[in-house]
């Protein structure tokens, strides 16, 4: 993928979507941390996905339906894929059909540099579910395939 | 670290990728498939013993479908043919549950390989046994066992899975050299993003 100069991702970041519009951000691991820490939510849920993923798209509803349901108390689950470039409207198109709003992400790094940089215990097998705290700080991993209620847990697990 | 430290985390890991845990660098062909019979695309039975060669053995966990594993294959098959010539032993090793993934039947491996011209064997993990003793995770994922037999290299076949004429760091490649040149190893374990393996439910 083509890398956005800095006037254009300081444009992304001045003109954030309008609220039910979706953006795809490409992103590398320090610039979500950086997000992360800029939001200072409560509690941010990354999933790494990509569209060929089955797993991936099996648990994507479960997310969806837990990042609507921590809106209110200030968390989110954010969506990372990790499509080739080239994928870039079915990216869309999933994120659209499964009722994804606003901001969503797409790797723009190479795999070393961004599975390390997002999780030391991650091989870059997909799905991966990362818990962030408030200061950016990881709390939790899972890799593989989970459901509603294991992501909750994880979620219920940093906030204490 | 707080309770969901990251044994915890691991321990989530393993119930779901039903991995006993990547296996470390040094350490030898797991034992408890080392003499696993396979099946190859070719019919005939093969072990991982029988497949080592005097230089050593490459383990190659890969698939039919995923993207990844097509992005690299030619990469993949066109070195794992050289290493054969040089004293290499090459195994690819198809875990997939072709439940799961129709496309991880054994007639599309047979076609697979056909068409990919590679010389050496790929073989179903019937149980996903050797994935499991592995500890392997995603495909493709690969495994470089030196004439010892101790795991000198795994990860991933370079740095672009996409653009092979953007590969900045040839890691199967590089890892091949200082094996064989007998020095250290510079980046012995490179994860990638890949497709998670989808085992087999155990007996």
């Amino acid at each position: 993928m083509k890398r956005l100069g800095l006037p254009a991702v300081l444009l992304l970041l001045a003109a954030p979507a309008a609220w039910g519009e979706l953006e795809i951000r490409p992103v590398t691991a320090e610039q979500l941390k950086q997000e992360i820490r800029a939001a200072g939510r409560l509690v941010t849920v990354v999933n790494v996905w990509a569209t060929w993923c089955l797993p991936c798209r099996e648990e994507f509803p479960d997310l969806v339906r837990l990042g609507k349901e921590m809106e209110g108390e200030g968390s989110a689950v954010w969506f990372v894929s990790a499509d080739f470039d080239d994928a870039l409207p079915r990216v869309r198109a999933f994120l659209a059909e499964q009722g994804v709003e606003g901001v969503s992400y797409i790797k723009d790094q190479r795999d070393m540099p961004f599975v390390k940089g997002l999780a030391p215990l991650w091989t870059g097998a997909l799905p991966a579910t990362l818990v962030f705290d408030r200061q950016g700080e990881l709390k939790g991993f899972r890799q593989g395939q989970g459901d509603y209620e294991i992501f909750q847990k994880m979620v219920q697990e940093v906030k204490g | 670290m707080n309770r969901f430290g990251f044994g915890l985390v691991v321990a989530g890991v393993l119930g779901v990728a039903g991995s006993a845990g990547a296996l470390q660098i040094g350490a030898g062909i797991p034992a408890a498939v080392l003499e696993t019979e396979m099946r190859n695309v070719d019919g005939e039975m093969l072990t991982l013993s029988s497949a080592q060669d005097e230089g050593g053995l490459l383990v190659v966990f890969s698939c039919n479908a995923c993207p990844w594993a097509q992005a690299w294959k030619d990469r993949i098959v066109a070195s794992g043919n050289q290493l054969l010539d040089r004293g290499i032993g090459v195994v690819m090793v198809n875990s997939n549950d072709p439940a799961v993934v129709p496309d991880d039947d054994f007639e599309p491996m047979v076609a697979a390989a056909q068409a990919s011209g590679m010389r050496f064997p790929y073989v179903v993990d019937a149980d996903s046994s050797v994935a499991r003793a592995f500890g392997a995770t995603r495909t493709p994922e690969l495994f470089l066992f030196n004439g010892a037999g101790e795991l000198v290299y795994t990860g991933a076949f370079d740095d672009d899975a996409k653009n092979p004429e953007a590969v900045e760091n040839r890691y199967l490649e590089a890892a091949v050299e200082a094996m064989l040149a007998g020095e250290p190893i510079a980046e012995p374990q490179t994860p990638s993003i890949g497709c998670s393996i989808k085992f087999r439910e155990k007996a």
